[in-house]
């Protein structure tokens, strides 16, 4: 008969016990595995979230806000940086044009039901792994029945394709938007609704555990389209008189008083009122040689861009010089001589150096932000778990060591069948560490359990998809840590078993 | 096969006073004899058999089992030789609770140096007429049935001397001619000595060698 079996029968022997301490063993390690689990499946969705592109470039400012708003959908737009400038990144005969792989422009600022809206282009969706399983590149799927945006431009029906949305799995869900469900966003968070164009939704992504899966993309075409979503044509071009609208029309700068405008000096401000500007009404707006009431003294002026003079014919692709983008996701191209990411450096100073925009490396700035944030709560939490380990271990020790007094004619017993001092404490041992183990094993299973039971809830409020299923690393530590804590508070009890008078608890006198 | 030599025990009191309790000049017993010891409570009988079996060393003296003194040897090796040589029969049985009784037996076999043969652990609880009981624990077994497998654990390991400590003090009358006829046959067949602690005249009447432990004892000197 093996000691396991000697151990294993004296904890059914003391059933009850045994049970209240397996327990509390199992709370203790279930809580532990809710943290890791939670813990590393939000570290994995923040690092996820940055893979697929090398740079965000966007208006200068906060480099963790850029980050924040075109990575997470979190937090504010900065400013808008000139079309012309994304088409640096994107044509091929722009300045950064050879070394760039793929350039994805985000028009930002508008929401749906408190999802963010991102104007965009089907190249995010069909060019651009959202994540990377070994060396394979994942790239998004659409549910049944679902399909990408279009590139309206090339399309023959412009101005439906220009108005169709792709919406993550996470956002449709909880706003009811289905294939084929028409919606109109809303300018800003809580600006006025655009209510002069409606979207159709073309596709739903299926869940990629990243933050797109609760946003609502729209092709980028008839997000320019919205009204106040136009910049106002330079001067001096024929073919675009707004002349004066400016900048205001980037579409979040009137919701986002932290704004600092003045660090767009291409930015006219002075002639608008930001506070007020809740509805777009462009009569409110000083257009200097250009009134809304008097379209026939400008026969040839193009007002499509604006988006609003719907009756005026087939709407047409809104005029490069009137365009701005929020920011421009980058993925660098291999070279032969340099690899992708030792052209980083020198890019990012050289974007940098310019007065247009920043470039900040996403995979750095999310480091930054879980060090910053997500490292010490989980500290904090491991050491709490730790220490609710630690205490069930203590239970372990105590409810075996209340039980030395009773089992010494027992203990005694197994010595006089010739087991020697080191056996029973071994066999007192192994029932804290059985004792431990199972109650790890069994917190381990109630924590997935738990998981799978909340995981839902947890999505829904922190946006942080999770999978029940999730193995941390972290738990294969813990069995083995269990076993160790619980041999150590086994050893009180054991020693108590080694010390064991085996002729005076038979029952010894004189 | 059994010897004792000058073997003396004594017990301090709580007043540090010493009370002797064991001064036996020499007690032999043969391989397979079987043997009464006899004697008021309080005596010192059953210090005497955990002397014997290496449970209690004495002060002084020689214990010597197949020509082993088990007083020289170290703690681990005396509980490997109890294991391997000695089976012992309590008053109370001390059957493990949590244990079946043929777990019990298997108990018995576990710290002898050999591996368990569940075979003879079955074979020995069918000898002693528990064939149908030996997934039972003790709880659930009458008490002439918990003693018939602590005989039975106490034979498992097939030793040369069977220790047995007033075995019969909680059968009633009746049944304890029957437990004592079973220890004595089981250790004819298995050719064990047997040394059986008794307070009762007519379970001391059946054996052939019925020794006083006043008579043997000499503490009056040791005092």
């Amino acid at each position: 008969m093996s000691l396991l079996t000697i151990a294993w029968r004296s904890i059914q022997q003391r059933a009850l016990s045994s049970w209240l301490t397996g327990i509390s063993m199992a709370l203790g390690v279930a809580l532990i595995v809710i943290v890791l689990v939670i813990n590393s499946l939000t570290q994995r969705f923040f690092n996820n979230a940055a893979e697929g592109f090398h740079l965000i470039v966007g208006a200068k400012g906060g480099k963790m806000q850029l980050v924040l708003n075109t990575v997470f959908h979190m937090s504010q737009p900065i400013e808008n940086v000139p079309y012309a400038y994304y088409q640096e990144f994107a044509a091929e005969d722009g300045e950064f044009g050879k070394i760039v792989d793929l350039a994805i422009p985000f028009c930002l600022g508008d929401t749906y039901k408190g999802f963010r809206v991102v104007g965009t282009v089907p190249e995010l969706f069909d060019k651009n792994p959202y994540t990377w399983r070994g060396d394979d590149p994942v790239y998004y799927e659409f549910r049944e029945g679902g399909r990408n945006l279009r590139d309206a431009r090339a399309a023959k029906d412009f101005e439906v394709a220009a108005f169709e949305a792709v919406v993550g799995w996470s956002a449709a869900r909880e706003t009811g938007l289905e294939v084929g469900s028409k919606f109109e966003i809303t300018h800003g968070v809580e600006g006025h609704t655009h209510e002069e164009d409606q979207f159709t939704v073309v596709g739903i992504l299926e869940p990629t555990g990243t933050p797109n899966d609760r946003a609502v993309f729209v092709n980028m075409e008839g997000f320019y389209l919205l009204k106040g979503h136009a910049l106002t044509a330079p001067a001096g071009e024929d073919d675009h008189d707004h002349e004066d609208r400016d900048g205001h029309e980037g579409h979040d700068h009137d919701e986002h008083e932290d704004h600092d405008h003045d660090e767009h000096a291409d930015h006219d401000q002075d002639e608008h009122d930001h506070e007020g500007h809740e509805d777009h009404d462009h009569a409110e707006h000083e257009h200097e040689g250009h009134d809304h009431e008097d379209h026939d003294e400008h026969a040839d002026h193009d007002h499509d861009h604006e988006g609003h003079d719907h009756a005026s014919g087939p709407r047409q692709p809104l005029p490069e010089n009137q365009r701005e983008v929020t920011a421009v996701l980058v993925r660098l191209a291999a070279r032969d001589d340099l690899s992708a990411e030792l052209a980083i450096p020198s890019l990012i100073k050289q974007i940098n150096k310019g007065r247009i925009a920043q470039a900040v490396l996403p995979v750095g700035e999310v480091q930054q932000l879980l060090n910053t944030f997500v490292a010490p709560t989980r500290w904090v939490l491991l050491g709490l778990t730790v220490a609710i380990v630690v205490v069930a271990c203590i239970g372990v020790m105590v409810s075996i060591y209340n039980s030395m007094a009773e089992r010494s004619r027992e203990i005694a017993v197994i010595r006089s069948l010739g087991a020697r001092r080191e056996t029973v404490m071994t066999i007192v041992i192994l029932e804290s560490v059985m004792l431990a183990l199972l109650g790890g094993l069994g917190g381990v299973v109630a924590g997935h359990f738990l998981l799978g039971l909340f995981a839902p809830a947890i999505t829904q409020h922190a946006g942080v998809p999770i999978e029940w299923w999730h193995l941390d690393v972290g738990e294969l530590i813990l069995v083995p840590l269990l076993i160790v804590l619980a041999a150590l508070a086994g050893f009180l009890p054991a020693l108590t078993a080694y010390r064991t008078d085996v002729a005076k608890a038979l029952g010894n006198s004189p | 096969m059994l010897l004792l030599q000058d073997v003396c025990k004594t017990y301090r009191q709580p007043d540090g006073a010493e009370l002797p309790i064991l001064n036996i000049p020499r007690f032999e017993v043969a391989r397979g004899e079987q043997v009464v010891l006899t004697g008021r409570s309080g005596g010192g009988k059953t210090t005497l058999l955990h002397i014997i079996a290496g449970i209690a060393l004495p002060d002084r003296g020689k214990v010597e089992l197949e020509g082993v003194d088990i007083t020289q040897l170290p703690e681990a090796a005396r509980d490997r030789f109890r294991a391997e040589k000695m089976g012992y029969v309590f008053q109370t049985f001390n059957l493990l609770p949590a244990f079946s009784a043929l777990e019990n037996v298997l108990l018995g076999m576990t710290f002898g140096g050999r591996s368990a043969d569940r075979g003879r652990a079955e074979q020995l609880l069918e000898r002693v007429g528990l064939t149908g009981r030996l997934t039972h624990r003790p709880a659930a077994l009458s008490v002439g049935e918990q003693q018939r497998v602590a005989v039975a654990r106490a034979l498992a390991n097939h030793p040369a001397l069977l220790l047995a400590d007033e075995p019969t003090a909680n059968i009633d009358a009746g049944r304890q001619q029957q437990v004592v006829e079973l220890i004595r046959e089981t250790c004819r067949e298995e050719n064990v000595a047997l040394l059986m602690v008794t307070h009762t005249a007519e379970v001391a009447g059946q054996f052939e060698r019925v020794e006083a432990l006043e008579t043997l004892n000499q503490t009056a000197e040791v005092a």
